[in-house]
Parts: structure tokens; sequence; C-alpha cells
């Protein structure tokens, strides 16, 4: 085992077998993402992706590619293949990538993120999650070859094939599936036996020569070996494997993680908005409830109002004194609605399916409810529906509801006459912050009416200031809702739900305009399931969401969503006019979860910012990596460069003149002379300079290789007069070299310099191979 | 046998490096997966320790039953020169056998080459497939000595390069390695004290000489040799003396308990005691098998207990009585070289028994001298004087003396009338050699 010769990879060897095993195990690892994704066409497009990549190598190889270079090709081929499959034509001849090519896979990348982030799993997957698998699935062949057949380590490989196969395990909360892992496993073992027998037919190819050594002589068998051995090695370890597992008494059949968060209690707490807040920064997502409706925007559903501060001006729920005479199958009509804004009846079904609570979350506002078990009532002032005995648990109900269409113009029309209950809502407690009332001012300076300056407030407020950030309050201590910590809010700038929407409604009551904090859900997501013969749509834990709402005369209630990168901003919320069409674009497409807030906090201030902005920073972006990358290509050369330039400069300082030598000896070698560690350097020179023409530059050369002579055989202190090398000498040389070398070998000798790493590029054509 | 397996042990299987790792892999998932309860962790966890555990029950169950056979060619090998080892090995299972590797072993001083693949066998009294493989390798003993080879040792690994186990096959052999023989330049017959027998010789060699020795005639000598012209001569009945028996004898000494001022040697001077050992022996072969092939019978004397035939009855060392070893063309040189192999360096605590009786009674011509050769290494002074005496049944006497003998000892014996030959390496031992043909030579003219 000892040998060298079965430490790395032969080069012009190829290993067929090893690559047939490794897309085995590739193909049974990418299965592994079953769970996650629907349908099958994926796992073509990773298998193929794999196959291709995989092979692409094993060719490179069978072409007599030096070892180093065969991941560089494969790389090469994954370029082409997806240039090919998603570039959409835009290769060079299809094949080539071009700047249209990248800026694609870039939209693609985009693409298949959020659409990650957006969907549920089982997910469907669209062309950019297509790419990102194919991407994957070629980086992880081009490592698995590297490791497998380049270092001779396949045993290795089993660690680059779990990515594939915990993915499952960590985004679905049932792991992976244990008939995959069994595969996966079988897989492996076919890759260390088929290593193995590679292993060994190698060296039987190749017995030790020499005198010494051992020999022998016995029959020619050939065959696949002890496949009765190797299959009982592998069942008996698989199969006891699967029972050990299964046999540890200590798991319960679902996670710890899992039962922990199976639940959603909320509402029962002192404070209700740090309960939001606990729940969104909990890791593990679990489905709230679902639903589907018939209305055009799917609604929030709200759970419960927050109207009044208590004494420690936190937010807390104000709502009068339970009337049990309010049934839900008639619910009121909501405050100050008149009949001239126009709205539609929607219907909404809703299972819920992880909600604890004592308040249900329904549509604003609701008409009636029917399928409720337990005795339910609403409230009067905010059209909240509650139970002082029943919870939501396993609930399905089916809730009918108007959807206001407010205009912009009706709002701004809407006057400021509120009614006397509703005014006393605009009040904020004489103890608040001083800074709420001014930034307000600021903001809204130059507004004449009260819809103006809210939609001023919720500009502002979604903001490239202003940044979504689950875990800033709690690091810098200002979680909660309460009037002190909007303060600090405005100053950090970082928060979530609850920040942007206390704040808006505290600064909203600073200008006398009526407001109220809204605690329910986002719209979930869609999924391609059905419910109640409607799309259904899935509601997470991470969904819970805070926004404020605002009164306006004849309109009643009317919910903002100042929350930057999240929700959806309602029609009249936006303000009218030209400038503002920029923003609906990507508030459409925010409906994203909390966890991957950075990127799209990123995205969103991108993309709020003017477009000529957003194409300068699309180029900077460009220029920064295709400067990146000339200056990855152009790093040999410098380095290259850079030693030159070193020696150069301490010859000229009377360095000794085995530094010219060496150089010449790199030079060489950039060239592809090569040079053998047996050869003398006048061996070496009158190979490199034996034709006639060369007679100009022997004198140099020969002044050279005195020098070198004398330093290398010489007494120390002996003819100090030739011993010395120099430079001028030195850059006749090289020139030499360098005129006499063809445009590409002279390309070549620059951009990829041998001399810097000689192993890599194998022995040069020049030099007897050391070992055939 | 220091260090090297012997017998038919079987040892334990043991995880490769691969297997190693796939066990620390899979302690790590296992844990991970009990700890956070993750029922697919915890399968690869137990998956990966299980497949190295199972590999080990495999090689351990699936062991080799072969035969072996080995023989050595040559047989006996003078240091320095090659040896092939070659072994047979016949699969007795009824299962071929895959994969295993095979190396052999040796006591130290012998280096057997590097593991390397075993023909995969087949199964056992199916000539078709093959159950028979033959293994061979070739080494080069450095210093002379008997060498236990073997038994080999079979590596068994499992089908996924995860544990290996080794066992034994067969027996340990043992391979004589004799000391380095150096052919000497010169005729050993001109050795020979006076005329009588070396021109006998040289006249047999003249069938057409006239001057054919006649000797008298004597009852039971064939008619046909009458050498009837001598009868005429002598007026009595003369036959050809036509077969010369000419059976020249020569004396070898050996010094074989170094028993001078070296006695307590340790450390460095006792390995040069040991290298000069050696030189001494090359030199006895070398001259040893000069006076063989020259015709000789060959008396070896040792100083020690006889290691080259022994018996209680030599103890003593044979200048001292003991009766000599002697050898003799044609089986003598294998034998004496063969005893040289075996013969060790002298337990230097250990000195031999005093006898009573008087130095060389039991030399067995006595009253004849025979040429007699003495390699010294370290004699001490009662040896020396024994030598003195025995220079008395000794013509011509040589002694070829190392460079650890003192120089009291090398004067010694010259006074006695011991020609001393310095030898110093064994580079010099023709060298040497030609010194006493010239001094015989001259002694002789």
């Amino acid at each position: 085992m000892a040998r060298d010769q079965s430490r790395f990879a032969e080069r012009g060897t190829t290993y067929w077998p090893l690559t047939g095993a490794l897309v085995v195990l590739l193909l049974t690892a990418c299965m592994a993402l079953g769970p996650v994704l629907r349908n099958s066409a994926w796992w073509w497009g990773m298998a193929v992706t794999a196959t291709v990549v995989l092979v692409s190598a094993a060719v490179f190889r069978r072409l007599r590619w030096p070892v180093s270079v065969v991941p560089v090709g494969a790389l090469g081929v994954l370029l082409v293949f997806l240039t090919v499959f998603f570039g959409d034509g835009s290769g060079l001849l299809w094949v080539i990538p071009t700047p249209t090519t990248l800026e694609r896979f870039g939209d693609l990348i985009q693409a298949g993120e959020l659409s990650i982030q957006q969907q549920a799993v089982p997910a469907v997957p669209y062309p950019g999650i297509l790419f990102l698998l194919c991407v994957g699935a070629g980086a992880i062949a081009i490592v698995l070859d590297t490791v497998a057949i380049t270092l001779r380590a396949p045993a290795i490989a089993g660690a680059l094939v779990l990515i594939p196969v915990a993915v499952p395990a960590l985004i679905t909360t049932s792991g992976t599936d244990i008939l995959q892992l069994v595969l996966v496993a079988a897989a492996y073992l076919l890759l260390l036996r088929v290593d193995v027998r590679t292993r060994r037919a190698a060296e039987a190819a190749n017995p030790d020569h020499g005198r010494s050594a051992a020999r022998s002589f016995g029959p020619d068998r050939r065959g696949p070996g002890p496949v009765w051995g190797s299959l009982g090695v592998a069942a008996i370890a698989i199969v006891s494997a699967l029972v050990l597992s299964a046999a540890t008494p200590a798991l319960s059949d679902t996670s710890v993680i899992n039962s922990r968060s199976n639940g959603v209690l909320f509402g029962n707490g002192v404070s209700p908005l740090i309960d939001l807040g606990q729940d969104l920064r909990r890791p593990e997502e679990t489905l709230a409830l679902h639903y589907s409706s018939d209305a055009d925007e799917h609604p929030y559903l709200k759970l419960l109002t927050l109207d009044t501060f208590s004494d420690d001006l936190e937010w807390v729920a104000g709502h009068g004194p339970i009337n049990k005479g309010n049934g839900v199958d008639d619910i009121g009509s909501a405050p100050g609605l008149t009949s001239r804004i126009e709205r539609t009846k929607t219907t909404t079904d809703v299972q819920i399916d992880n909600v604890i609570s004592s308040w249900l979350p329904v549509p604003y506002p609701a008409t009636s409810i029917s399928g409720l078990a337990g005795n339910w009532t609403w409230d009067d002032t905010a059209l909240t529906v509650s139970s002082e005995q029943s919870t939501t648990r396993n609930q399905r109900y089916t809730v009918k509801a108007i959807a206001l269409k407010p205009t912009a113009a009706q709002l701004r029309d809407a006057g400021t006459d509120y009614p006397p209950d509703i005014a006393a809502l605009s009040s904020v407690p004489a103890a608040a912050p001083p800074v709420i009332a001014s930034t307000a001012k600021e903001v809204t300076a130059g507004t004449t009416n009260p819809y103006d300056a809210a939609v001023a407030l919720q500009r502002y407020l979604r903001g490239n200031d202003f940044a979504y950030s689950t875990q800033a309050p709690i690091d810098q201590n200002y979680d909660g809702g309460s009037l002190g910590v909007i303060a600090k809010f405005l100053e950090v700038k970082k928060g979530y739900c609850i920040h942007f929407a206390s704040t808006m409604a505290v600064m909203a009551r600073t200008l006398g305009i009526p407001a109220r904090l809204a605690l329910g859900y986002l719209p979930g997501e869609s999924q391609e399931a059905a419910f109640a013969d409607r799309t259904r749509w899935d509601v997470s834990s991470h969904d819970l969401h805070t926004w404020p709402e605002l009164y306006f005369p004849s309109v009643g209630w009317v919910p903002f969503e100042p929350t930057t990168g999240r929700g959806s901003i309602p029609d009249y919320a936006l303000a009218t006019g030209a400038t503002d069409t920029s923003t609906s674009a990507p508030a459409a497409a925010e409906d994203k979860r909390p966890t991957n807030q950075g990127l799209l906090d990123a995205q969103h201030n991108a993309a709020g910012s003017s477009q000529a902005q957003g194409a300068l920073g699309t180029w900077l972006q460009t220029a920064a990596i295709v400067l990146g990358i000339v200056v990855l290509l152009l790093a040999p050369l410098l380095v290259r460069r850079g030693i030159r330039f070193v020696r150069r400069r301490r010859l000229a300082r009377a360095g000794p003149p085995s530094l010219a030598w060496r150089e010449f000896v790199d030079t060489t070698l950039d060239y592809g002379i090569g040079i053998s560690d047996t050869e003398t350097p006048r061996h070496l020179a009158d190979r490199a300079f034996s034709r006639p023409e060369d007679s100009a530059v022997r004198e140099s050369l020969e002044r050279l290789l005195v020098a070198v002579e004398y330093e290398r055989y010489a007494r120390p202190d002996a003819h100090p007069d030739v011993r010395t090398a120099r430079v001028a000498d030195l850059d006749a040389v090289l020139r030499a070299l360098r005129i006499r070398a063809s445009w590409p070998v002279r390309l070549r000798a620059a951009l990829l310099p041998r001399s810097l790493w000689p192993a890599a590029f194998g022995p040069a054509p020049g030099t007897p191979a050391v070992s055939a | 046998m220091a260090g090297s397996p012997r017998g038919g042990r079987l040892w334990w299987p043991r995880p490769t490096l691969r297997g190693w790792a796939l066990l620390a892999a899979g302690i790590l998932l296992f844990l991970y997966g009990l700890f956070l309860e993750r029922r697919d962790a915890l399968f690869l966890g137990s998956f990966l320790i299980l497949v190295p555990v199972v590999a080990m029950a495999y090689v351990l169950l699936r062991r080799l039953r072969v035969h072996v056979s080995r023989t050595f060619s040559p047989a006996v090998v003078a240091a320095g020169s090659e040896a092939v080892v070659g072994i047979t090995l016949q699969n007795l299972s009824t299962r071929p056998t895959y994969g295993a590797r095979w190396r052999d072993q040796a006591e130290r001083g012998i280096q057997t080459p590097e593991s390397t693949l075993l023909p995969s066998l087949g199964r056992h009294g199916r000539p078709d497939e093959g159950d028979t493989a033959r293994l061979e390798y070739t080494l080069t003993p450095r210093r002379r000595g008997v060498y236990g080879v073997g038994p080999i040792v079979l590596v068994r690994s499992d089908p996924f390069g995860l544990a290996s186990g080794q066992q034994t096959a067969g027996e340990p052999h043992d391979l004589v390695v004799t000391p380095r023989v150096t052919p000497l330049p010169g005729n050993a017959l001109s050795l020979t004290s006076g005329e009588g027998s070396m021109h006998e010789l040289l006249r047999m060699t003249n069938p057409n000489s006239d001057e054919l020795i006649a000797r008298e005639y004597r009852p039971g000598d064939p008619l046909r040799r009458m050498n009837w012209p001598a009868t005429a001569r002598h007026g009595e009945l003369m036959v050809r003396q036509e077969e010369q028996r000419s059976n020249p004898e020569a004396r070898l000494v050996i010094d074989t308990t170094l028993a001078g001022s070296l006695r307590s040697a340790t450390g460095d001077r006792r390995s040069r005691m040991e290298g000069a050992f050696e030189l001494s022996l090359e030199m006895a072969a070398s001259v040893g098998i000069h006076l063989l092939d020259g015709g000789y019978r060959l008396d070896v004397i040792e100083t020690g207990p006889s290691q080259l035939s022994p018996g209680t009855e030599r103890t003593h060392g044979g200048l001292v009585g003991d009766l000599p070893t002697a050898y003799r063309v044609p089986a003598g040189d294998r034998e004496f070289l063969e005893g040289l192999a075996n013969l060790t360096m002298p337990n230097l605590a250990i000195r031999p028994e005093r006898s009573s009786q008087p130095p060389g009674s039991a030399l067995r011509t006595v009253g004849m001298k025979l040429p007699t050769f003495a390699v010294l290494v370290d004699p001490d002074p009662e040896q020396v004087r024994e030598l003195a005496i025995l220079r008395s049944w000794a013509e011509p006497a040589f002694a070829f003396v190392l460079d650890t003998v003192r120089q009291e000892a090398i004067d010694a014996l010259e006074d006695a009338g011991w020609r001393c030959v310095p030898l110093r390496s064994a580079r010099s031992i023709a060298d040497a050699w030609t010194r006493t043909d010239r001094s015989a030579v001259t002694d002789g003219a």
C-alpha cells in the first residue's frame, strides 16, 4: 500500500471504473433531495450535469492532460454546459459564455434564491432553482473527481456527498429518508470496492522491478472478485445500522426541537409584542395555518388590535368588555366605514394548524364567520374575534369579509373630523420621547393632509435608512414596542415589524391622526396544493406580523405597511404620481421570510434607489468581477515577474551568479525547453542555444556560465574578477530566449509560467520523463 | 528471531487508515444523531461504525488455508552473493483467494521485499482454475550465518480496504550463508614439504616416461603390471607403480575463543572483534577450500570447544588434545563451509576446560610434519605457547594474524618458528596467501 504510484492519479490513466462509481454515488446522493423538491426533472438535470462533468474529467485524463489541469478543464465543461442549457442562446455559438450569459446566470441565481426563500417544501423546481441545483451538482462533481481520483482518496468523497444528503435533513423536520441513506451508503461502498480493485489492478500491472523485488507467478484470474463477500459485508453493515438506528430507544419520533416549537403560544402574555419577536426569532419555522381565499389581494389575517398604552408605555389591547351577544355569525360593521368606499365581498376558508390562541386570525373587516367550534365573540371597536374558553386549536372556519379599496383621493379628502372615541386614539402619553414628534414633523414637512403625512411616514420607514433585523433589537436591548424603544429604534434604524409599526403608529398620533397597532399574520405563501377548491396558502410562524392602522373619517381604519422588506403596500398607501412607480415592483416581490432578511434588505435597498443608481451599481459590480477575474488570471504572470524583478535587483547589487542562472533555468522552463536534474549548466546552455544564429548571445551566455561555474566549482576566494554575473548578460540571454519562441509559447510562458509550479505541468516536452 | 512474528499464529484484524477514518467519522455522526435525536444521522453514524467492524469480522473469518513449500537456490549461499527464495503456495480451501498480499520474513540481517499482491488462487483440486502460485524473490545476505527464513506472512483484507489481518503459513527454513571464499592464486601442491610426493605426482602426469617408478612385487599384484626392464635390472620381480597413492594433508587452526586481551571487550571493541572474527573465518574458508581443491585432507583445529563436530569429548579445544575435524573432497568442501557458517562468536565468559594432555597429543598424524595454517584473531599467551609447541609438527607453519593480535603474541610465534602474515581486510586475503606461497617456495629451495 505504501507504493508511491497509488498515492496520486497517474497522468494518462483514465480510471473509468472510479468515474462510474462516482457518477453512481453522486446521482444516488442527489436523489436524497427528493422530499424537498417536486417532480423529478431536477434530478435529471443534476444527473446530466454531474455525469457530463465527471466523464469530461475522465476524457481529459485520457488525453494525458496534466492532473492539475483536469479540474480546470472540467470547470470549463461545466460552464459550457450551463451556457448551452441555461444561457438561453446568449452564448457565443450557443457554447461560449458571454457577458450576457453571465448576466443571465446572475438573474437565474437571484430567481433561484428568491424562489427557494418563497417556496415551502416541497418546492417547485423553477429554472432558477434548477440552475442552482445543476451548478451545485457540477461543483460537487468537480471536487469529487479531484478528491477521489486525482488525490486518490475516495473515502473522503463520502463527506462531499453528504452535502446533498444533508439538505433535506436541514430543511424538513422529518430528516433525510432512511431508504435514500441506504442507497447512498451502498453507492459509497461500491466506490470503495471499485477503488480497491483499481489499486490492485494498477499494482498488478506495474509490479516492482529490481533485483530484490518480490515476484509472483500464478493463475491469471480475472473476475469480479469476492462478490458475495462484498455483498455480505455491505448487507450486514447496512442492515445492522438500520436496526441499530431504529432500535435506539432515546429517540422520540419527532425531534426535540420540533416538538418544542409545535404550538405557537401567543396572545396570553403580558406583552404580545415581545412574544411575537420571540416567535419570529425562533429558528424552526412551523406551519401556523393554511387558508384559501377568493380575494384579489390575499388578506392580512388579524389576531388582535393594540390601541392603548399601559403605564410602562407598552402597547396593550384596549378592547372593551366582552359582549356575549356579539355572535360571530353576524359581525357589526367596521367603525367609520361609509358606503362611499368601493368594496368587494370575499370568502376565506381557514384551517388552523399550530396556532394556539384565544384570538382568531381573521381578515379585516369580517362580516361573518361560520364553522367555528366554541363560543366566540367579536369586539365592538376592533372587530377582532376572541373567545374566553375556546382556543384556535384545530379550528376550521369560513370567514366572509369585505375587501376595501379606498382610493388615494378619497383618503386625501377624508378630512380630520374624528368621532370622540376615535380621537382619543390620537393621544400620546406625555412621557413619550420628544424625538418621535420632531422626527414625524420633519418627515411629513410639506404635507397638507393626514393621508399624505401617513404616506410620507411609510415611505420614510421603508426607505434605505432602515433595515430589517430581528436580532439587532435584542443585541442592543430595545426589543418590544414601547415608546422608549421607538426613540432607540429611530437612532439605530434596525428592527422588525413591531418597531416599524409602532413607530409609524406613534408618529401618526403625534401628528394628530388616530392610530393603532394590528397584530396578525401576513398572507403567507401560495402552494401548488388546493384547499377548499382554491389555491392553498400556507402561513408559517414566521409570518407573524404587526402593522399600523390609521383612522380616516368615512373610511375607517386603514392598514399601512411601514416594515421594510415585509408585506405588501396596499394600493391606496402608495403615493400617487410617477415617481413612486418604481417602488411597487420590489414591494410586490417582497413577500419573504425574515430569516433571509439581510439579503432582502440589500435587494430592497438596491431596488429602492433610483434606476440610474441601480444601473451604475450593476456596472460597478460587473467591473469589479471582471477586474477580479483579470487579476486572478494575471496572478501567475505577476508573481513570475516579481520573482524576476527581485532576482535582477539582487544581481545588480552583486548577488551570486547562481541567481542569474536560476532565472535562466526558470525561463527555459517557462518556454518549455525543460531541464533535467542531472544536467550541468553547460549542457543546458548548449541545448538551449544549439543553432548557429545563437552565436551573438553565446558570448553573454559564456560569461554567465563561467561565473556560475566558478561559483560552483572553484575555491571560494579564487578569481573574483570572473565570478560576477552582469544583469546585462542575463537580459541578453533572456531576450534571445524570448525572441526565438513562437508567439503561443511566449503567451503561455507569460501567463502560465511553468517554473512557478513545475510538477503541476508534468515533465516538459524536452525532458526525458523520469519515470515513464 | 527478534521482532519477527513466528509460527502459525493468527493476528487479530485491525482497521486500515481508511477504516479508522470511517470509524472516527461514524462515532462523530452517531453522537450528533444521538444528542440531537436525528435518526438519519444516527443511521449514517452506525453505518460508518459498522462497516469497518463487519469488515474486520470478514477478515477474521476468511482465513486462508494454504500449503507452503519453500526452496533456496542455491541451497547454500556465500555471503554477498544472491540466493533465490522460491515459495510454492497451494490453496487448500474450497474458496478462491482474493486480494491477499504476501511478504516473507526473515531473521535480522536478511532483507525481505515489501509485501506484494498474491495472485488470486482458484479452488483446491481444480487445476483448471489454477490453485497454485509460485512466489520468489532474491535475497542477498551480507553476513555469514544461519538464518531462519519464513514462515510466509499472508495479509488478508476485506473487499473495501477497511481492515486487514495477517496470518503466517508454512514453516521457517534455515538459509546457510557461508563465509565468502576468495579464490587463492597458486597451486596448493607447492606447499608440501620434501620432494617425494610432488615428484611422484609430476611423473604420473607423464605416462611415456621411461623412468617409471618400480617397486618390488607383492603378492596379489597383477601380472600385467610387471615391469620387466626393472625386474631385469634388479634381479627380482618388480612392478610398475602406476597408481600413486598420494595423500597430502594439511592443518588449519582457527581461533574460536578470542581468548586474549579483548576478552572482556564491549561496545566498539566488541564490534571490532566481531568484524575480525568474520574476517578470520573468511580467510580460513578461503585457505580451506583452496587446500581441499588441491586434494588435501584438511584437519581443522578449533581453539575452543568444537563447534564443527560437537561432542562431549571435544570440549577442550583442539590445541590441547581434542581431535581435529577432518574434511576431504568430494563432500568436504561443502561440509567445511557449512560448518564455518554455523560457527558462532564464542561466549567470551567461558574458557575451554584445561586438559591435562599435552598439546598436540591428539593430532592424528603424530610424527609427520604437516603444512599448518593458523588464522589468529586474539590468542592468549597460553594458546600462543601451545601453538609454539605445535610448531614442531608443522612444516611449513603459517599464521595469518589479524591486526587484533598483540605484538607480543606475534613475536612469540615468530620466535617459535611460525611465519606470521598480517591480514588487514577481506580484500587482502589473496595477497596474504601469495606471500605464504612465495615464502614456501623460497623455503623449499
